[in-house]
Protein backbone atom coordinates (compact mmCIF):
# COMPACT_ATOMS: atom_id res chain seq x y z
CA UNK A 1 0.00 0.00 0.00
CA UNK A 2 2.76 2.36 0.80
CA UNK A 3 4.66 1.23 -2.49
CA UNK A 4 1.33 2.37 -4.69
CA UNK A 5 0.83 5.94 -2.52
CA UNK A 6 4.42 6.70 -3.21
CA UNK A 7 4.15 5.50 -6.65
CA UNK A 8 0.59 7.75 -7.30
CA UNK A 9 2.31 10.45 -5.66
CA UNK A 10 4.94 10.34 -7.88
CA UNK A 11 2.96 10.33 -11.69
CA UNK A 12 3.49 13.20 -13.85
CA UNK A 13 -0.37 14.24 -12.94
CA UNK A 14 0.22 14.46 -9.20
CA UNK A 15 2.90 16.43 -9.82
CA UNK A 16 1.28 18.55 -12.05
CA UNK A 17 -1.58 19.28 -9.57
CA UNK A 18 0.71 19.87 -6.62
CA UNK A 19 2.81 22.31 -8.94
CA UNK A 20 0.09 25.20 -8.64
CA UNK A 21 -2.33 26.36 -6.18
CA UNK A 22 -5.54 25.89 -8.11
CA UNK A 23 -6.26 22.71 -9.76
CA UNK A 24 -6.48 20.53 -6.37
CA UNK A 25 -9.53 23.02 -5.59
CA UNK A 26 -10.95 22.88 -8.97
CA UNK A 27 -10.89 18.95 -8.84
CA UNK A 28 -12.23 19.55 -5.35
CA UNK A 29 -15.27 21.41 -6.82
CA UNK A 30 -16.03 18.62 -9.72
CA UNK A 31 -16.29 16.18 -6.11
CA UNK A 32 -18.34 18.35 -4.56
CA UNK A 33 -20.80 18.78 -7.87
CA UNK A 34 -20.82 15.18 -8.13
CA UNK A 35 -21.78 14.61 -4.66
CA UNK A 36 -24.51 16.70 -5.03
CA UNK A 37 -25.54 14.72 -8.20
CA UNK A 38 -25.43 11.24 -6.38
CA UNK A 39 -26.93 12.15 -3.08
CA UNK A 40 -29.49 14.13 -5.01
CA UNK A 41 -31.02 11.25 -6.72
CA UNK A 42 -30.70 9.21 -3.45
CA UNK A 43 -32.34 12.24 -1.51
CA UNK A 44 -35.32 12.06 -4.28
CA UNK A 45 -36.01 8.60 -5.07
CA UNK A 46 -35.99 7.72 -1.12
CA UNK A 47 -38.38 10.71 -0.39
CA UNK A 48 -40.73 9.04 -3.16
CA UNK A 49 -40.33 5.68 -1.66
CA UNK A 50 -41.69 7.57 2.04
CA UNK A 51 -44.30 9.15 0.26
CA UNK A 52 -42.96 12.67 0.63
CA UNK A 53 -42.69 13.61 -2.87
CA UNK A 54 -44.37 12.88 -6.46
CA UNK A 55 -46.91 10.47 -4.99
CA UNK A 56 -48.56 10.43 -8.31
CA UNK A 57 -45.09 8.95 -10.25
CA UNK A 58 -44.52 5.73 -9.30
CA UNK A 59 -41.22 4.39 -7.55
CA UNK A 60 -40.20 2.34 -10.37
CA UNK A 61 -40.05 5.02 -12.80
CA UNK A 62 -38.63 7.39 -10.81
CA UNK A 63 -35.23 5.32 -9.84
CA UNK A 64 -35.80 4.16 -13.39
CA UNK A 65 -35.07 7.67 -14.67
CA UNK A 66 -32.28 8.72 -11.99
CA UNK A 67 -30.22 5.85 -12.73
CA UNK A 68 -28.35 7.72 -15.58
CA UNK A 69 -27.98 10.33 -13.45
CA UNK A 70 -26.75 8.28 -10.23
CA UNK A 71 -23.54 6.59 -12.74
CA UNK A 72 -22.70 10.06 -14.73
CA UNK A 73 -22.75 11.27 -11.00
CA UNK A 74 -20.22 8.43 -9.72
CA UNK A 75 -18.05 8.68 -12.75
CA UNK A 76 -17.60 12.13 -11.68
CA UNK A 77 -16.48 11.46 -8.34
CA UNK A 78 -14.53 8.60 -9.40
CA UNK A 79 -12.08 10.51 -11.45
CA UNK A 80 -12.17 13.51 -9.39
CA UNK A 81 -11.76 11.38 -6.10
CA UNK A 82 -9.20 9.35 -7.56
CA UNK A 83 -7.16 12.45 -8.77
CA UNK A 84 -7.21 14.15 -5.44
CA UNK A 85 -6.18 10.64 -3.89
CA UNK A 86 -3.17 10.46 -6.18
CA UNK A 87 -2.10 14.04 -5.32
CA UNK A 88 -1.22 13.45 -1.57
CA UNK A 89 -1.77 9.73 -1.55
CA UNK A 90 0.27 8.93 1.49
CA UNK A 91 -1.40 11.25 3.49
CA UNK A 92 -4.54 9.81 2.91
CA UNK A 93 -3.46 5.81 3.18
CA UNK A 94 -2.67 7.20 6.68
CA UNK A 95 -5.99 8.80 7.34
CA UNK A 96 -8.31 6.69 9.22
CA UNK A 97 -11.67 8.21 7.67
CA UNK A 98 -10.37 8.02 4.57
CA UNK A 99 -10.63 3.83 4.62
CA UNK A 100 -13.79 4.26 6.71
CA UNK A 101 -14.80 6.78 3.67
CA UNK A 102 -13.90 4.10 0.99
CA UNK A 103 -15.56 1.23 2.74
CA UNK A 104 -19.04 3.35 3.14
CA UNK A 105 -18.66 4.25 -0.59
CA UNK A 106 -18.32 0.62 -1.48
CA UNK A 107 -21.30 -0.47 0.42
CA UNK A 108 -23.45 1.80 -0.45
CA UNK A 109 -22.71 1.20 -4.49
CA UNK A 110 -23.22 -2.14 -3.72
CA UNK A 111 -26.07 -1.71 -1.83
CA UNK A 112 -27.75 0.59 -4.15
CA UNK A 113 -27.34 -1.60 -7.34
CA UNK A 114 -26.97 -4.87 -5.87
CA UNK A 115 -30.75 -4.27 -3.67
CA UNK A 116 -31.97 -0.99 -3.45
CA UNK A 117 -32.31 -0.18 -7.35
CA UNK A 118 -33.78 -3.88 -7.55
CA UNK A 119 -36.30 -3.25 -4.90
CA UNK A 120 -37.58 -0.04 -6.35
CA UNK A 121 -37.56 -1.48 -10.03
CA UNK A 122 -39.59 -4.62 -9.05
CA UNK A 123 -43.30 -4.50 -9.25
CA UNK A 124 -44.14 -6.95 -6.63
CA UNK A 125 -42.10 -5.10 -3.31
CA UNK A 126 -43.93 -4.99 -0.48
CA UNK A 127 -44.88 -1.42 0.88
CA UNK A 128 -42.53 -2.15 4.36
CA UNK A 129 -39.51 -4.17 2.73
CA UNK A 130 -39.24 -1.01 -0.15
CA UNK A 131 -39.06 1.58 2.95
CA UNK A 132 -37.00 -0.68 4.89
CA UNK A 133 -34.43 -0.74 2.33
CA UNK A 134 -34.62 3.06 1.77
CA UNK A 135 -33.86 3.72 4.81
CA UNK A 136 -30.39 1.22 4.91
CA UNK A 137 -29.82 3.39 1.74
CA UNK A 138 -30.48 6.88 3.27
CA UNK A 139 -27.99 6.11 6.21
CA UNK A 140 -25.36 4.56 3.95
CA UNK A 141 -24.82 7.17 2.03
CA UNK A 142 -25.61 10.01 4.23
CA UNK A 143 -22.59 8.24 5.84
CA UNK A 144 -20.49 8.70 2.77
CA UNK A 145 -21.33 12.12 2.52
CA UNK A 146 -20.60 13.29 6.40
CA UNK A 147 -17.31 11.18 6.02
CA UNK A 148 -16.23 12.54 3.04
CA UNK A 149 -17.36 16.08 4.09
CA UNK A 150 -15.28 15.17 7.36
CA UNK A 151 -11.93 14.72 5.52
CA UNK A 152 -12.44 17.39 3.09
CA UNK A 153 -13.33 19.79 6.31
CA UNK A 154 -10.99 18.49 8.71
CA UNK A 155 -7.56 17.96 6.61
CA UNK B 1 -21.06 53.73 8.22
CA UNK B 2 -19.55 52.44 4.78
CA UNK B 3 -19.83 48.83 4.46
CA UNK B 4 -16.37 47.91 5.08
CA UNK B 5 -16.64 49.40 8.66
CA UNK B 6 -19.62 47.31 8.75
CA UNK B 7 -17.98 43.88 8.16
CA UNK B 8 -15.05 45.00 10.36
CA UNK B 9 -17.89 45.71 13.13
CA UNK B 10 -19.26 42.40 12.47
CA UNK B 11 -16.09 40.84 12.22
CA UNK B 12 -15.27 42.23 15.72
CA UNK B 13 -18.44 40.94 17.55
CA UNK B 14 -18.95 38.94 20.15
CA UNK B 15 -20.22 35.91 17.76
CA UNK B 16 -17.50 36.76 15.29
CA UNK B 17 -14.89 36.89 17.38
CA UNK B 18 -16.44 33.63 19.81
CA UNK B 19 -16.31 31.71 16.82
CA UNK B 20 -12.82 32.40 15.46
CA UNK B 21 -11.50 31.67 18.92
CA UNK B 22 -13.57 27.87 19.10
CA UNK B 23 -11.59 25.28 17.64
CA UNK B 24 -14.93 23.60 16.35
CA UNK B 25 -16.62 26.83 14.81
CA UNK B 26 -14.87 26.55 11.30
CA UNK B 27 -14.82 22.86 10.82
CA UNK B 28 -18.53 22.56 12.07
CA UNK B 29 -20.17 25.60 10.28
CA UNK B 30 -18.02 24.24 7.02
CA UNK B 31 -19.51 20.96 7.35
CA UNK B 32 -23.32 22.26 7.88
CA UNK B 33 -22.77 24.39 5.40
CA UNK B 34 -22.10 21.44 2.96
CA UNK B 35 -24.70 19.62 4.14
CA UNK B 36 -27.23 22.04 3.63
CA UNK B 37 -25.60 22.10 -0.26
CA UNK B 38 -26.24 18.81 -0.60
CA UNK B 39 -29.86 18.90 0.21
CA UNK B 40 -30.47 22.70 -1.19
CA UNK B 41 -28.44 21.73 -4.05
CA UNK B 42 -29.49 17.86 -4.66
CA UNK B 43 -33.07 18.99 -5.77
CA UNK B 44 -32.63 22.47 -7.83
CA UNK B 45 -30.18 20.32 -10.11
CA UNK B 46 -32.77 17.53 -10.46
CA UNK B 47 -35.69 20.57 -10.94
CA UNK B 48 -33.35 21.88 -13.69
CA UNK B 49 -32.39 18.85 -15.24
CA UNK B 50 -36.56 18.49 -15.69
CA UNK B 51 -36.43 21.69 -17.50
CA UNK B 52 -34.33 20.57 -19.49
CA UNK B 53 -35.39 17.13 -20.34
CA UNK B 54 -32.93 15.28 -18.43
CA UNK B 55 -33.68 12.59 -15.14
CA UNK B 56 -37.59 12.96 -13.78
CA UNK B 57 -38.24 13.82 -17.60
CA UNK B 58 -41.56 11.83 -17.27
CA UNK B 59 -42.68 13.61 -14.40
CA UNK B 60 -45.01 17.01 -14.47
CA UNK B 61 -43.09 19.55 -14.90
CA UNK B 62 -45.22 21.38 -12.00
CA UNK B 63 -45.14 18.67 -9.71
CA UNK B 64 -41.48 18.44 -9.65
CA UNK B 65 -41.18 22.20 -9.09
CA UNK B 66 -44.02 21.69 -6.29
CA UNK B 67 -42.74 18.76 -4.63
CA UNK B 68 -39.11 19.90 -4.37
CA UNK B 69 -39.16 23.24 -3.19
CA UNK B 70 -39.71 22.85 0.37
CA UNK B 71 -36.69 20.24 0.48
CA UNK B 72 -34.52 23.24 -1.15
CA UNK B 73 -35.80 25.88 1.53
CA UNK B 74 -35.06 23.21 4.12
CA UNK B 75 -31.49 23.40 2.75
CA UNK B 76 -30.97 26.56 1.65
CA UNK B 77 -32.22 27.52 4.86
CA UNK B 78 -29.42 25.63 6.45
CA UNK B 79 -26.66 26.97 3.98
CA UNK B 80 -27.85 30.94 4.98
CA UNK B 81 -27.40 30.20 8.88
CA UNK B 82 -24.19 28.57 8.43
CA UNK B 83 -23.53 30.66 5.85
CA UNK B 84 -24.15 34.07 7.54
CA UNK B 85 -22.04 32.57 10.90
CA UNK B 86 -18.84 31.85 8.27
CA UNK B 87 -18.81 35.20 7.15
CA UNK B 88 -19.30 36.87 10.76
CA UNK B 89 -15.51 34.74 11.31
CA UNK B 90 -13.84 37.18 9.42
CA UNK B 91 -16.41 39.09 7.35
CA UNK B 92 -13.23 42.47 7.31
CA UNK B 93 -11.54 39.87 5.51
CA UNK B 94 -13.90 38.85 2.82
CA UNK B 95 -15.25 42.52 2.43
CA UNK B 96 -12.78 43.19 -0.33
CA UNK B 97 -12.62 39.15 -1.37
CA UNK B 98 -13.18 39.07 -5.57
CA UNK B 99 -14.26 35.12 -5.06
CA UNK B 100 -16.93 36.71 -2.41
CA UNK B 101 -18.15 39.43 -4.30
CA UNK B 102 -18.79 37.21 -7.08
CA UNK B 103 -20.39 34.74 -4.87
CA UNK B 104 -23.10 36.88 -3.54
CA UNK B 105 -23.49 38.66 -7.16
CA UNK B 106 -24.19 34.85 -8.51
CA UNK B 107 -26.23 34.45 -5.49
CA UNK B 108 -28.41 37.57 -6.58
CA UNK B 109 -28.49 36.43 -10.11
CA UNK B 110 -29.70 32.72 -9.43
CA UNK B 111 -32.41 34.39 -7.06
CA UNK B 112 -33.31 36.51 -10.47
CA UNK B 113 -33.51 33.68 -12.18
CA UNK B 114 -35.98 32.44 -10.53
CA UNK B 115 -38.21 35.06 -9.90
CA UNK B 116 -37.82 36.36 -13.86
CA UNK B 117 -38.91 32.65 -14.43
CA UNK B 118 -41.82 32.31 -12.21
CA UNK B 119 -43.45 36.05 -13.32
CA UNK B 120 -43.08 34.58 -17.38
CA UNK B 121 -42.64 31.49 -18.73
CA UNK B 122 -43.65 29.49 -15.96
CA UNK B 123 -47.17 31.15 -15.46
CA UNK B 124 -48.49 29.02 -18.43
CA UNK B 125 -46.82 25.52 -17.62
CA UNK B 126 -50.60 24.11 -17.70
CA UNK B 127 -49.55 24.14 -21.57
CA UNK B 128 -46.89 22.19 -21.31
CA UNK B 129 -46.39 20.57 -17.78
CA UNK B 130 -46.58 16.95 -19.50
CA UNK B 131 -43.70 17.81 -22.38
CA UNK B 132 -40.53 16.52 -22.38
CA UNK B 133 -39.44 19.22 -24.08
CA UNK B 134 -40.25 22.18 -22.69
CA UNK B 135 -40.26 26.08 -23.99
CA UNK B 136 -36.99 27.50 -25.31
CA UNK B 137 -37.24 30.12 -22.17
CA UNK B 138 -37.92 27.65 -19.56
CA UNK B 139 -34.76 25.54 -20.73
CA UNK B 140 -32.93 28.80 -20.77
CA UNK B 141 -33.87 28.77 -17.25
CA UNK B 142 -33.23 25.73 -16.23
CA UNK B 143 -29.72 25.80 -18.37
CA UNK B 144 -28.57 29.22 -16.64
CA UNK B 145 -29.51 28.01 -12.96
CA UNK B 146 -26.95 25.05 -13.22
CA UNK B 147 -24.35 27.30 -14.36
CA UNK B 148 -25.20 30.14 -11.50
CA UNK B 149 -25.11 26.91 -9.10
CA UNK B 150 -21.88 26.04 -10.16
CA UNK B 151 -20.04 29.18 -10.20
CA UNK B 152 -21.25 29.99 -6.87
CA UNK B 153 -19.97 26.77 -5.59
CA UNK B 154 -16.55 27.53 -6.97
CA UNK B 155 -16.48 30.63 -5.44
CA UNK B 156 -17.35 29.07 -1.97
CA UNK B 157 -14.40 27.21 -2.95
CA UNK B 158 -12.10 29.60 -4.18
CA UNK B 159 -12.98 31.81 -0.94
CA UNK B 160 -11.65 29.09 1.59
CA UNK B 161 -7.99 29.07 -0.99
CA UNK B 162 -7.37 32.51 -1.79
CA UNK B 163 -7.99 33.49 2.24
CA UNK B 164 -5.83 31.12 3.03
CA UNK B 165 -3.13 31.10 1.30
CA UNK B 166 -3.46 34.69 0.07
CA UNK B 167 -3.53 33.92 -3.89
Amino acid sequence: MTAFATWCQHTAMAEAIRSALWPFPMIEVFHIAGMVVVFGTVLILNLRVFGLILRSEPVSQIAQDLTPLTLTGLGVQLVSGSMMFATSAMKFTDNALFGIKIGLVIAAVAYHFGIHRRVAIAKDTQEGRLRLSAAVSLVLWAGVVLVGLGIGVLS
Amino acid sequence: MPLLQVAQAIEASRIGTALRESQWGFPALNMVHLIGLAIAGGTIVFWDLRLLGVGLRRAPVSQVGASLLPWTWAGFAIMFVSGSLLVTMEAGRLYGNIFFRMKILFLILAGLNVLVFHLTVYRGVSAWDQARVVPLRARMAGGLSLLLWFSILSCGRAIGYSLDYGA
